[in-house]
């Protein structure tokens, strides 16, 4: 039942996300025949002016596919699921949880697949693979043996290694964010959506503030968090600084995994055992 | 009624529903038999749709237990409960064609076959779009989706009040043709004149409460008119 929710999740949104995708590769092709146009016509006023217009646009374009993925999925959510659409939808004999599982493998599909669009699009505006070579480099990040070596080093005051490391460690979180995010968001707004909609009225503003709180506690709670591990900066060393920072972050990382997962346990219970379609 | 000696298809025991203060079902107890068409009449307000919604699965009750065929609500009830809401349910980016394979897809009781000749019936287009139908067309369409449905129990929900007197008719029929003596069929209408002669019982409720529940003919026979009579006398304003 799970993959025919989310055959019918990608059939009913497709066509939104397949005018955006088409936009984009419209706005690289043309940014790439202005390029080679500018490069023709030397120096021209109205060839870089064009050219300019059109990577802001993209940029633009870009930036509200990936909001699109999170706004669209909020709404299927709260549409599907608790307005008139959700008299069919829960009325299914399905449960709540393949409902839920459903709504987040599908946003995550849009979310990867605006990814790989945004890519295949940068790499057709620039005429070669070079924005692909970026995403290598972001791995060598990541498995770089020669960031790794330097840990044994980081004692010393050696600033470049320091470096190597911080960024080692932020392009690590970076990636992990990258590929959480989408998952993390829909959770909370699935949550938020399904906690306003146990109150009688206001059920829009319920949820409203709830995702405002929760915002609230998240950011109380991280700095804490944050706070208490960096508590002996002022005298430590590189290293030291380095280890506070990661020690930090994974504390957080699993205070909210286990807040997430709350979230997400909450949202099925909601749905399963405490449904109200008024 | 103990669950376990219940044969009949529903039954409830205490059912309540309150939204906040407002008390929707007061202890509804309640037994409803296999093969009958039970009329479920009441005025705005009275608690039919909120009962409704509850055997469907849609609402959780505050208090007191409902079952079908001897099941709690829930996904088994679904497999064997078709329900049509009084609003608009399907997803207007979708035509006709789209939501048959999606109530095939997800019923295993549904009959494309079955719905595709009601449609003929009706002279809808299965291409049609439901974002450009009328009001009335798609109340016609849920109701054919629902209709196609081998289910055990049919719940609508004022299943004719946005449609012409001519689809009425259909519709009526309709119901009578496609369940059988295994399934019921639990309608809430106002417009009782229309379905009187096909019911088997009448429910009136008020106030979230059952005050008479009866087979027709003996209400008949006890006030000595018509259903749609003893409704208008009893909830007269």
């Amino acid at each position: 039942m799970l993959i025919k929710l989310l055959k019918y999740e990608i059939v009913s949104e497709w066509k939104k996300y397949a005018v955006t995708y088409i936009g984009m590769l419209i706005l690289a092709v043309s940014i790439l025949i202005a390029s080679n146009e500018l490069e023709r016509l030397g120096e021209n006023s109205f060839a870089e002016m064009l050219q300019s217009l059109l990577m802001n646009a993209f940029a633009l374009l870009s930036f509200a596919a990936f909001v699109m993925v999170l706004v669209f999925a909020t709404l299927r959510f709260y549409k599907n699921m608790f307005r008139d659409e959700g008299y069919l939808m829960h009325t299914l004999p399905v449960s709540a949880m393949s409902h839920i599982l459903s709504k987040l493998a599908s946003t995550y599909i849009w979310f990867m697949l605006t990814s790989a669009v945004f890519m295949l699009s940068l790499c057709i505006a620039k005429g070669s693979t070079e924005p692909l070579n970026g995403l290598l480099s972001i791995k060598m990040y990541i498995t770089d043996s020669a960031v790794n070596d330097g840990i044994v080093i980081a004692d010393s005051s050696d600033l470049e290694t320091f470096i190597k490391l911080c960024n080692s460690f932020l392009v690590k979180c970076a990636v992990a964010g990258f590929f959480t995010a989408p998952i993390l968001f829909q959770i909370l707004m699935n949550f938020c959506i399904a906690f306003g909609n146990l109150f009688n009225r206001h059920k829009i503003p319920m949820a409203v503030v709830t995702f405002v709180g929760i915002n609230l506690i998240s950011n109380i709670i991280s700095g804490i968090i944050m706070t208490c591990a960096f508590r002996d900066a002022e005298s430590a060393t590189s290293a030291e600084v380095i280890s506070m920072f990661t020690d930090g972050f994974i504390i957080n990382a699993v205070v909210f995994a286990v807040i997430y997962a709350a979230m997400f346990c909450a949202t099925h219970f909601i749905m399963d055992k405490k449904l109200n379609l008024e | 009624m103990n669950e376990e000696n219940f044969s009949g298809l529903v039954l409830c025991g205490g059912l309540a529903k309150a939204y906040g203060k407002k008390v929707a079902l007061n202890n509804v107890n309640l037994e409803i038999g296999r093969g009958r068409i039970v009329g479920l009449l009441g005025p705005n307000g009275s608690g039919k749709t909120t009962l409704i919604k509850i055997l469907s699965g849609i609402l959780t009750p505050t208090g007191g237990t409902a079952s079908i065929s001897g099941r709690s609500i829930g996904i088994e009830t679904k497999k064997i409960v078709s329900y049509l809401p009084e609003r608009s349910y399907i997803d207007s980016r979708m035509n006709v064609k789209q939501m048959i394979s999606f109530f095939s897809d997800f019923y295993g009781n549904f009959s494309a076959e079955s719905a595709y000749a009601m449609l003929s019936d009706l002279g809808i287009n299965p291409n049609d779009s439901l974002k450009t139908m009328s009001k009335g067309t798609k109340e016609k369409v849920q109701l054919i989706l629902v209709m196609s449905r081998k289910a055990e129990l049919y719940l609508l929900d004022e299943p004719i009040g946005g449609v012409d007197p001519a689809a009425r008719d259909y519709i009526i029929q309709t119901i009578l043709r496609n369940y059988d003596e295994n399934a019921s069929v639990i309608i809430s209408t106002h417009l009782i004149s229309d379905i009187e002669n096909i019911l088997d019982e009448a429910i009136f409720i008020k106030d979230g409460n059952i005050i008479l529940h009866s087979e027709v003919d003996s209400i008949r026979a006890q006030y000595g008119k018509s259903v749609d009579g003893v409704f208008r006398e009893v909830f007269s304003c």
